[in-house]
C-alpha cells in the first residue's frame, strides 16, 4: 500500500513539472525592417516586371528573412515591407546582413515612388522612372 | 487670486512633464545593442557603471536615455531608449556610446539584461565582489 502511494506522488510531482516547464519554442514576431540601400536596375519598360535589390544589417541572430509585402498604394506610390520573423528571447551579439530581391509587378510608364518602410515609423523614399 | 495659483500649478506641470512626452510623431523604442562594457573592479562598495555601443539605423533616431530596472537582487534589466522620427530618413548606420550604472549591488554573480523592443535580448554574466 505504501508503495503505491509513493509511486502515485512520484508520477503526480513528475508529472505536474513536465507540465509547468513544457518544451515550447520561443514565440516568433514577425516585422518589418528597416533597409540600409536599395538598388534599382535601370531598363525597366511599363511591360516588364520591375524589382529592386534591398540590403541591411539584422541587429542580432534571433531574425531571419521571410517573404516582404508589396502594398500599391496608388498607381505611383508603393509601399515596400522588408519582413523578418524574430525569435523572442535572448540572441547572440551579431550583426547580420542581408540582401533580398524584390518584385514590384508591371509598373506603368511614369515616375513612381517607392517607400520602404519599417516598423519603428522610419522609411526610406526611392524613385523609379519607367520610359 | 486662485485663478493665477491655479494656471501657475498648470504651467509648473506642464513643464516638470516637458521632457518625458515624445512629440506625437516619435516614439520611444529600446534599441539593440552591439556590445557592453563593464567597468572593473565590480565591488560591492561602489556604483557599477557599464558603456554600450550600438548603432543608430537611421537619421531618424536619436538617443534618448538609459533606463535599468532591477526585478531581483541577481537579475537586472537594461533598456537604452531612443527617440524615433516618424518620417522618411536617410539611411546611414551612426554608431553611439552611452554611459550607464547600475548603482551598488550586493556581492555575487549578477545576470544584466540588455532588453530592445522587438522582444530580442542579450545577457552579461558579471561577478561583484
Amino acid at each position: 500500500m505504501r508503495s503505491i502511494f509513493i509511486f502515485v506522488s512520484t508520477t503526480f510531482i513528475l508529472l505536474s513539472a513536465a507540465l509547468a516547464n513544457p518544451t515550447t519554442p520561443d514565440p516568433i514576431k514577425e516585422l518589418s525592417v528597416g533597409v540600409n540601400g536599395v538598388y534599382i536596375p535601370s531598363g525597366f519598360t511599363n511591360k516588364a516586371e520591375a524589382y529592386v535589390v534591398v540590403n541591411g544589417l539584422f541587429p542580432n541572430s534571433c531574425y531571419t528573412l521571410i517573404d516582404p509585402k508589396v502594398k500599391h498604394i496608388s498607381t505611383f506610390n508603393h509601399e515596400i515591407m522588408t519582413m523578418a520573423s524574430v525569435r523572442q528571447g535572448i540572441c547572440l551579439r551579431v550583426l547580420v546582413p542581408f540582401k533580398e530581391e524584390i518584385s514590384i509587378g508591371k509598373l506603368s510608364t511614369g515616375v513612381h515612388t517607392l517607400r520602404f518602410v519599417a516598423d519603428d515609423g522610419t522609411a526610406v523614399e526611392e524613385k523609379i522612372e519607367i520610359p | 487670486m486662485r485663478g493665477f495659483f491655479v494656471l501657475l500649478f498648470i504651467f509648473v506641470f506642464t513643464q516638470a512633464n516637458a521632457g518625458n512626452i515624445p512629440a506625437p510623431d516619435q516614439k520611444q523604442i529600446a534599441l539593440n545593442i552591439n556590445d557592453v562594457y563593464f567597468k572593473e573592479p565590480l565591488l560591492a562598495s561602489e556604483n557599477i557603471g557599464f558603456v554600450v555601443n550600438g548603432m543608430l539605423p537611421n537619421s531618424c533616431y536619436s538617443f534618448h536615455s538609459i533606463e535599468v530596472k532591477h526585478p531581483e537582487t541577481y537579475r537586472h534589466e537594461v533598456f537604452v531608449y531612443a527617440n524615433v522620427k516618424h518620417a522618411v530618413c536617410q539611411s546611414y548606420l551612426r554608431p553611439f556610446t552611452e554611459e550607464g550604472s547600475l548603482g551598488t549591488l550586493q556581492p555575487g554573480r549578477h545576470l544584466v539584461m540588455f532588453l530592445a523592443s522587438d522582444g530580442t535580448g542579450y545577457e552579461k554574466s558579471i561577478l561583484v565582489q
